[in-house]
């Protein structure tokens, strides 16, 4: 099972998955990233920067800020 | 979607009947509008597609099509204060408006630097300006050249026969050739650094029957000239390099994309791809020159990809990588000059040889470009790992004049101040650790009397220039950035100091390539050693 986590919480993801598509999924407010050049009928184009989230590779290591939009998990 | 629609149309021609080189010659033309026109037509592409590329470089842009010469605004010759007499030198021969720029035609060793007639020029008199500019005659771009350990890069070629003969041993065995660029460590010098053997090594595996082999000789950073001395000095061991990487991974082509502020490395590259077809040393494989057109940002790979395609030259998101989706759509191995030039001594002297050399993480040697304020400026080969000191004392052999700092490794290295050049050695951790870069170990020297101030505002403008305007951050940051150091400059005002590095962290972390992200690592470290200094145009009201 590929696990990644939300806020220290695991959740298994689909391979392939977009950041921004896995936290949609999991999410109950589809709102949480807020995003502004994407759409899910266009190309993830990554222009706005909007979606950025941190990313850790480990529990508690140092973070890289990432679009999430065109980031797979 | 509508680049890979664009991207497909111009494949179809792909590079014998190239779509950026067909924009870039009718743009020249007399009747350029109409010129532009016909290629859409036969691309099948909006017009709308070729203007955007067409407006998009400095050498083709329709305001810029009467410049006639173009001088060098690079930082080394900024900071060598000599441009404002060359520009009225050369205005008493054309009108200002005839007159255009060029971010850096490497000639830092020198300064008073120019592009006039497809060629480039130092002129520090009117006298020369004059006698050049009447009589078109071709000078000599020269400088110093040594080496401080067994010479790689800098070594002669005897037999140019005898130096492919190397290829013909080695092409039925690509996973030899692999493994011994991963012993030797070979990385990137372009500036990131990343293992070169890794990027044949995902190549190889991809099943697509045509992959492309791609040189990025864009060297687009201020004060570095090492590509153009490989180019002008060593063709063949750029070209033996492209040429083994594609026996190694299956391509049968490769692009050397140059930048336009190098006539001669264009020339002299073309020259030598002649020779190897006349003296047919190379089977199976074929070169191409692409020749850029006044664009910072092409250096990074994907924008570079995208305008040799005649694609606007936006940077893509990755993944995908070039390595399974890079010229056209198709597995693309691509680096720099320097890192192609490497090869051919790795697989004739062994991957463990090489890594003998420098340091455990940083292999190998690099060549270093010393600007005008050493009293010996060139082109040195110094092994990695060699302290900065040292390189200074015995091939600078010290300066001309007061420096206060250093910019090491192009505009987005960092700014380094005297008293730290004993911490460091020449290799990626050293410099990474201390919170610099190696990037492309070019040292531009910054005069103790020049403010440092408008050197920032310098990176700042350049970086506005040259963004792709893909990315909101790199787009509109630097361009706040320019003006805020400028009105801090002009008038009495003051940056808040806290909304300044909101800005750096958004340029920083948020922008989608290393030209917003790299920028704000030079202006950090000038805010932390040049304080004193910088505090009058700050405040933290």
């Amino acid at each position: 099972m590929k696990t990644a986590y939300i806020d220290n919480i695991g959740y298994e993801f689909n391979s392939g998955e977009t950041i921004l598509e896995f936290v949609r999924r999991i999410e109950s407010n589809k709102d949480i990233i807020p995003t502004m050049c994407q759409d899910d009928r266009l190309e993830n184009f990554g222009s706005c920067r909007v979606c950025s989230v941190e990313v850790a590779r480990e529990k508690n290591g140092p973070t890289r800020t990432m679009a999430s939009c065109h980031t797979p998990v | 979607m509508a680049n890979k629609n664009i991207r497909t149309l111009s494949s179809r021609k792909e590079l014998d009947d190239n779509l950026f080189e067909n924009i870039a010659i009718a743009s020249q033309k007399e009747d350029s509008k109409e010129q532009l026109q016909a290629v859409s037509k036969r691309f099948m592409l909006d017009d709308s597609v070729v203007l955007g590329t067409r407006s998009f470089y400095d050498f083709t842009r329709k305001e810029n099509k009467n410049k006639k010469v173009h001088v060098c605004t690079g930082t080394a010759c900024m900071v060598a204060g000599s441009q404002n007499t060359l520009n009225q030198n050369i205005e008493n021969y054309f009108n200002s408006d005839e007159i255009g720029h060029a971010a850096c035609v490497g000639r830092c060793h020198t300064n008073n630097a120019f592009m006039f007639d497809d060629k480039t020029y130092n002129a520090s008199t009117k006298e020369e300006v004059e006698n050049i500019l009447k009589n078109k005659d071709y000078q000599k771009n020269e400088y110093n050249i040594a080496c401080n350990t067994t010479p790689i890069l800098t070594s002669k070629i005897n037999s140019i026969a005898a130096f492919y003969q190397l290829a013909e041993q080695q092409r039925n065995n690509p996973q030899h050739a692999i493994q011994q660029l991963k012993i030797a460590n070979l990385r990137g010098r372009g500036g990131a650094g990343f293992p070169f053997w890794f990027k044949l090594d995902a190549v190889i595996k991809e099943k697509n029957k045509q992959k492309y082999i791609v040189c990025n000789a864009d060297e687009g950073d201020p004060g570095a000239y090492s590509d153009m001395y490989l180019m002008e000095h060593q063709a063949h061991k750029v070209l033996f390099g492209m040429y083994m990487a594609g026996l190694t991974v299956g391509a049968d082509t490769g692009v050397l994309y140059i930048r336009g502020e190098y006539p001669d490395s264009i020339k002299i590259i073309g020259e030598a791809i002649d020779e190897l077809k006349e003296k047919n040393l190379i089977r199976d494989f074929k070169f191409k020159i692409i020749r850029g057109q006044g664009s910072y940002v092409c250096g990074e790979e994907t924008a570079l990809l995208n305008s040799i395609e005649g694609l606007r030259p936006e940077v893509r998101v990755r993944p995908p990588y070039p390595a399974q989706y890079g010229l056209f759509g198709k597995p693309t191995v691509l680096s720099n000059v320097e890192t192609f030039a490497n090869i051919h001594w790795i697989l004739e002297n062994g991957g463990d040889a090489y890594a003998a050399l420098g340091t455990k993480q940083s292999t190998g040697t690099k060549l270093v470009s010393l600007d005008s304020f050493f009293n010996t400026p060139g082109m040195y080969e110094i092994e990695m790992g060699t302290p900065l000191q040292t390189i200074f004392d015995d091939f600078g052999n010290g300066f001309k004049s007061d420096i206060k700092g250093l910019q090491i490794g192009g505009p987005l290295g960092g700014i380094v101040p005297m008293h730290k050049i004993a911490d460091l050695t020449l290799d990626f951790e050293s410099l990474n650790t201390n919170g610099f870069l190696l990037g492309h170990a070019s040292f531009v020297s910054i005069p103790t009397d020049f403010p440092m101030v408008q050197f920032l505002e310098h990176l700042m403008e350049f970086t506005a220039d040259e963004s792709c305007g893909k990315c909101y951050p790199c787009r509109i940051g630097s361009h706040r950035g320019m003006e805020m150091l400028q009105k801090a400059q002009n008038s009495d005002y003051k940056i808040n100091r806290a909304l300044f590095d909101d800005l750096l962290e958004t340029l920083e972390i948020g922008s989608l390539c290393a030209l917003g992200g790299g920028i704000p690592l030079p202006v950090k470290n000038a805010l932390q050693y040049f304080k004193e200094e910088l505090n009058d145009y700050f405040t933290n009201d």
